[in-house]
């Protein structure tokens, strides 16, 4: 079964196999032999070709989270038949706009079903400390705005949504 | 069991010369499997293209469970009929796995004719549906087809193995509670339109599929109305209007990605429980067979060593070692399932014959699938044979082979003629799945002997008349004789008529086996049962 | 420390925790006040007396001195210990609590006032005798500002006037938007501080930032505890903190410390207090601004001096006096200081959230962790990213380095994306090593600093995600081993 691996901005495709009692992991075209043995709560032994590496691992409905070797790494799974299934192609007109990081809106500058051009300011948002413009990536009518002066919001979270372009 | 100790020198010149013959016909056979499967005329590619389609064999890989295994069936189906303009008939067949669910594909290839049905196109189908009925596989209809081809309309309609006898398939696998999933991403028109209607769930991509009994052209010639492909029998008609369809998809990956979400709802079978043993990869490695198998079909070698290169740890245990020596039986394993295994040693004998029915009941009683691996050339003939009652010692093999009720699995690996074809369970006696090595050959007798014979019926005629024919005259009627016997007899020929169900590489018939044999313990194998033996 | 019956702490996350421990191990009653988002927090839970604050954000909870009082009339405290951030440097608030008579655990109002404005500070110290760099103060003539900020030179460091902490702060390399950045500070300024005024001064290139731990008391001694060195910081604030400086020669150490002492004295400053000096390359060093209060990075300075400061600060505001001198206080073997913080480092330190799914804290000699989070933490933009902090000590620098790096190894965050990799890549760096750093150096090293993983690692790392994929290992069992052992077989 295929699993998409995101670390960073990275993704990596595998493909894990369960034959005649030991898992096998292609990742590009090679072929690893693995085992996990759990030696404690969140603790593992993992083999990769018979070699061994120590794991803290903790998994979250969207990441897997691996402390080995001394450092901790995020890996984002993504089901690539969930990610087809969910696929409506949504945003392909940059329709919405997400917040790149989590963050405060500091100003509103638009309304809904206002007329707005491509690269007018239509919030102002503070993350990390420093103001970021939020501009409209075309031109288009204002369908949604989800947050008002001083509404916090989290990474990924849609702040702005233009109506959808016609065809 | 002991493991089968071979003796081939993998070093003697033989070795060496077969396999590098074998590296020929290997090469051969892996082109045109490769032409049939992916070579169109670019025309063909491109309206696909256009039309936002997918090709066949990337539908497959959407829908497959990801790095599992994919038996295909007859992959050269069609090679030497319409000119060789039908490559693989038009449709794929094969067996593989949908979220674990070992499932029957049958993928119309729009990229040859738009998908239309020839009459091999139907044979090939209804085939796959017959082996889904045998085996009580769900089956996944990928569902873009143009409709019957009308020139050949007559051998695609009419009779009683056309095309009715695929919805008819279709019905039976309904009433045995075997689930079928249409994913319709063309056009299925007329017959057609019953493919996804007769499936327990069917799923239609909106733009490209459409169900409908006459398209927009016949409805205009018909009755007059206008209408588009769309509001006519599109995606969003049938699955808001008419019912007919069931899931909506916006492109084609969602909609294989929706079957697969079916697919993992239906009950898991309970399989035949028959005898097995832990899976041990054969001692002598299977790619050996291409130096084993002898240049010349003609010359005699040990099929023990055929055995050895398929068997689980190369291990058999054989039965009446030192009688009926022309033919092996014995038990084996194949990917852990345990199968009774009879190969031909040369032609059979009284002996031979007797032994292969008492094995086959054996066989039968202790629910053991039978595996045959031809390479027969007949029953002996003679008067002495006669005597001892050859024909009856025959009839009994027939009797207990056709009357068995484990699954059979046939792997034509040499000669496949006469009756001999009939005792090591041919064609016409219903196994599962049959297999033929590319240098196999498959005829009432062989070519030379059909050449010989039809030479010495009109040598004889001119005599009469007083014409002696020199060597020269005789050569001219035995050469195009023995060249259109060559290739009727030839695997190619047999493949591309559907008389078998495709051509295995010799190294892959492990995992063909493998699967076939997984596959028929959906069905339960029923008590044993024979009809009269002539003692 | 009679005077002192019960500690109200007005703070969170570790520093909470860190006041508490010291009162407990004093036997002075502490309280620990929290909001609700913060109820998991491992203060909270070790504290014997709580109280809730409510607040319209997490953060204004803390910041509503109304709140704070109210918690020491309820609870009967009489002191408050405000901790870093929040109300610690706030007059107002130090004020309200001398009217409420309620103790300040810091310097008096007028200190806190006089210092907390950059301005004021600056001319102060500049008065007084001690170096200050070329600066411009918007407030002396708001009219001509602009141009007086070109005349200090480029590049040129502009900040508002009641900052800290960072916010607000740009540097301006020529004088083509000067204009509009001066304007964008004020805004800055105005929404952080409530307060836009702006003070601009020279921006020395590659400077150290060298501190010094100040205490007095109230009865007219003053002391330091040596320096610390804050060269290492990411967007103007400070990740990894250590003492002592490897920059300093002893004449120098003597001389940056004698000076802070000179401007703790000048003051009157009470209680611990922090003079921050940008230090040249070239071996000069300007007064930069003086903190009111506790460090983030107190703890090194404990470490290396055996002081408690916590403790000190408990002494001087019941009106003990010190009981050291200068002479008493050494500075012995060497302590870093990591803080563990929240973010992404490889994307450019965008905060972090989520859930603390496993928590395992490094031990080892010279390792002590001072946490404000605990397995099963939710962790939200709502405050500072700042998780915890590493401190280690050992005998020299070379040891402590190499001992805080198998720290940091062996310090294990799961669920929220933590620095901890990208602290141990810093410690690794060679100029860090032989201590050649600066302000700059992470933004300088930023490609060198970047994670990256070998072949091998990720091998294991894709095997291990694989393996605890619960979703895909059902999926895998319910592929039959035949078919799983052909693999992706074809005929």
């Amino acid at each position: 079964m295929k699993r998409e691996f995101v670390i960073g901005s990275e993704s990596y495709d595998v493909l894990l196999n369960k034959a005649l009692g030991e898992y096998h992991l292609d990742v590009g075209d090679r072929q690893l032999a693995i085992q996990a043995e759990e030696i404690g709560s969140g603790e593992y032994f993992i083999y990769v070709d018979g070699r061994k590496q120590r794991a803290f691992v903790a998994v979250d409905d969207e990441n897997t989270y691996i402390h080995m070797e001394g450092k901790a790494v995020t890996i984002q799974r993504i089901d690539p038949f969930e990610k087809i299934m969910g696929g409506d192609g949504a945003d392909g007109s940059g329709s919405s706009l997400l917040a790149p990081m989590p963050g405060t809106v500091i100003s509103v500058n638009c309304e809904p079903g206002q007329q707005v051009s491509e690269g007018d300011v239509l919030m102002v948002i503070e993350s990390m400390k420093l103001e970021t413009t939020v501009a409209a990536p075309r031109e288009g009518i204002v369908e949604q705005v989800n947050f008002s002066a001083g509404d916090t919001f989290d990474q990924k979270a849609l702040l702005v949504s233009l109506q959808a372009e016609e065809e | 069991m002991r493991r089968i100790v071979s003796n081939i020198s993998t070093q003697s010149h033989e070795f060496k010369e077969n396999q590098a013959d074998m590296a020929r016909v290997l090469n051969e056979f892996r082109q045109l499997q490769q032409k049939a499967r992916y070579t169109r005329p670019e025309r063909d590619m491109q309206r696909l293209n256009k039309q936002k389609k997918l090709f066949v064999r990337d539908r497959l890989e959407l829908l497959l469970d990801p790095g599992t295994p994919f038996l295909e069936f007859s992959s050269l189906a069609a090679h030497y009929a319409y000119e060789g303009t039908v490559p693989g008939a038009a449709v794929v067949t094969g067996i593989g796995l949908v979220s674990g669910r070992e499932v029957m594909v049958i993928a119309g290839d729009a990229s040859v004719k738009g998908g239309a049905w020839y009459p091999l196109t139907v044979k090939k189908m209804v085939r796959a549906l017959d082996i889904a009925i045998e085996n009580r596989l769900p089956v996944i209809h990928i569902c873009d087809s143009a409709g019957g081809f009308l020139p050949l309309q007559s051998g695609v309609f009419p009779d009683r193995f056309a095309a009715g006898r695929i919805f008819r398939n279709q019905v039976q696998l309904s009433k045995m509670n075997i689930p079928q999933i249409a994913i319709v991403c063309g056009h299925c028109t007329a017959g057609g339109a019953y493919v996804p209607a007769l499936s327990d769930y069917n799923i239609i991509v909106r733009g490209t599929g459409a169900i409908f009994l006459g398209g927009p052209p016949l409805v205009k010639a018909a009755t007059g109305e206008v209408v588009t492909v769309e509001a006519l029998g599109g995606c969003d008609m049938h699955t808001t209007t008419s019912g007919t369809a069931d899931y909506p998809a916006d492109n084609e990956p969602q909609a294989f990605a929706i079957a697969r979400d079916i697919a993992a709802q239906f009950r898991k079978p309970k399989k035949q429980v028959i005898e097995t043993a832990p899976v041990e990869a054969p001692y002598y490695d299977p790619e050996e067979l291409y130096g084993i198998i002898p240049m010349d079909r003609k010359t005699q070698y040990d099929v023990r060593e055929v055995i050895a290169r398929i068997v689980d740890g190369s291990r058999f245990h054989e039965y009446q070692p030192a009688y009926g020596k022309t033919l092996v039986c014995g038990y084996a394993h194949i990917w852990g399932y345990k199968v009774g295994i009879l190969g031909n040693n040369g032609v059979l004998f009284n002996d031979s014959a007797k032994k292969a029915a008492h094995f086959i009941q054996l066989c039968n009683q202790n629910k053991t699938p039978l595996v045959f691996l031809q390479n027969i050339t007949g029953y002996m003939v003679g008067r002495t044979y006669e005597e001892e009652g050859i024909t009856k010692d025959g009839a009994k093999m027939l009797m207990a082979q056709g009357g068995s009720v484990v699954p059979k699995f046939t792997v034509i690996i040499g000669g496949s003629f006469g009756a001999g074809n009939y005792g090591m369970c041919g064609r016409a006696w219903d196994a599962r799945v049959l297999f033929m090595w590319p240098k196999a050959e498959i005829g009432v007798m062989g070519a030379e002997q059909a050449a010989n014979t039809l030479v010495d019926i009109k040598t004889r005629q001119m005599q009469k008349e007083g014409i002696t024919l020199s060597e020269k005259d005789i050569e001219a009627i035995r050469t195009p004789i023995m060249e259109s016997y060559e290739r009727d007899l030839s695997a190619y020929y047999s493949t591309s008529e559907l008389w078998d169900d495709g051509i295995l590489d010799p190294a892959d018939t492990r995992n063909a086996l493998g699967m076939s044999i997984a596959c028929s313990l959906n069905a339960q194998i029923d008590d044993q049962s024979y009809g009269v033996f002539r003692f | 420390m009679q005077k002192i019956k019960k500690v109200l702490i007005a703070n969170r996350g570790e520093i909470a925790l860190r006041i508490l421990r010291t009162l407990k191990a004093a036997g002075i009653p502490g309280v620990v006040m929290y909001h609700r988002v913060d109820r998991g927090a491992p203060a909270v839970r070790e504290a014997e007396e709580t109280y809730l604050i409510e607040g319209e954000t997490p953060v204004a909870a803390y910041l509503d001195i109304e709140n704070i009082l109210a918690a020491c009339r309820t609870t009967g405290a009489n002191a408050v210990h405000p901790g870093y951030g929040f109300l610690a440097e706030n007059a107002p608030f130090a004020k309200a609590l001398a009217e409420a008579d309620v103790i300040f655990i810091g310097p008096t109002a007028d200190v806190i006032e006089l210092m907390g404005d950059k301005v004021s500070a600056r001319k102060f110290v500049e008065a007084r005798g001690f170096p200050v760099a070329p600066s411009a103060i918007e407030e002396d003539d708001p009219a001509t500002f602009v141009e007086r900020v070109a005349k200090v030179g480029f590049p040129v460091l502009i900040k508002p006037a009641a900052g800290g902490g960072g916010k607000g702060m740009r540097v301006v390399y020529d004088g083509a938007n000067l204009a509009e950045e001066v304007e964008r500070g004020r805004r800055e300024g105005e929404r952080y501080f409530a307060d836009g005024r702006l003070f601009a001064e020279r921006f020395i290139e590659n400077p150290r930032h060298i501190e010094v731990q100040v205490f007095g008391d109230q009865h007219g001694n003053y002391v330091h505890f040596w320096e610390r060195e804050c060269s290492i910081q990411r967007r103007f604030q400070k990740i990894i903190e250590e003492t002592p400086s490897p920059a300093l020669s002893p004449e120098q150490r003597q001389e940056i410390c004698t000076a802070a002492v000179g401007i703790a004295e000048a003051v009157g400053y009470q209680g611990a207090g922090t003079v921050e000096f940008i230090y040249a390359p070239t071996g000069e060093f300007y007064f930069l601004e003086m903190n009111t209060r506790l460090q983030v990075e107190h703890p090194v300075t404990e470490m290396v001096t055996g002081y408690d400061l916590v403790y000190e600060q408990l002494r001087v505001a019941a009106g003990e006096a010190l009981n050291y001198t200068q002479a008493d206080i050494t500075q012995t073997g060497h302590s870093i200081e990591c803080r563990i913080c929240a973010e992404d480092a490889d994307a450019d330190f965008a905060p972090a959230i989520g859930k603390l799914l496993k928590v395992r804290e490094p031990v080892g000699p010279g390792i002590r962790v001072d946490s404000g989070v605990i397995e099963g933490q939710d962790v939200t933009t709502a405050f500072d990213p700042m998780l915890s902090k590493l401190i280690v000590y050992a005998r020299d620098r070379q040891q402590c380095i190499t001992r805080t790096q198998q720290a940091l190894r062996d310090y294990v965050l799961l669920g929220v994306t933590t620095n901890t990799a990208y602290l141990d890549k810093i410690l690794s760096h060679s100029d860090f090593i032989s201590g050649d750093v600066h302000t700059g150096f992470l933004a300088e090293q930023a490609d060198v600093l970047k994670q990256n993983l070998s072949q091998d690692t990720l091998d294991f790392l894709l095997s291990a995600a694989a393996l605890t994929d619960e979703q895909l290992c059902n999926a895998v069992a319910e592929i039959p081993e035949l078919y799983a052992a052909m693999g992706h077989w074809r005929n």
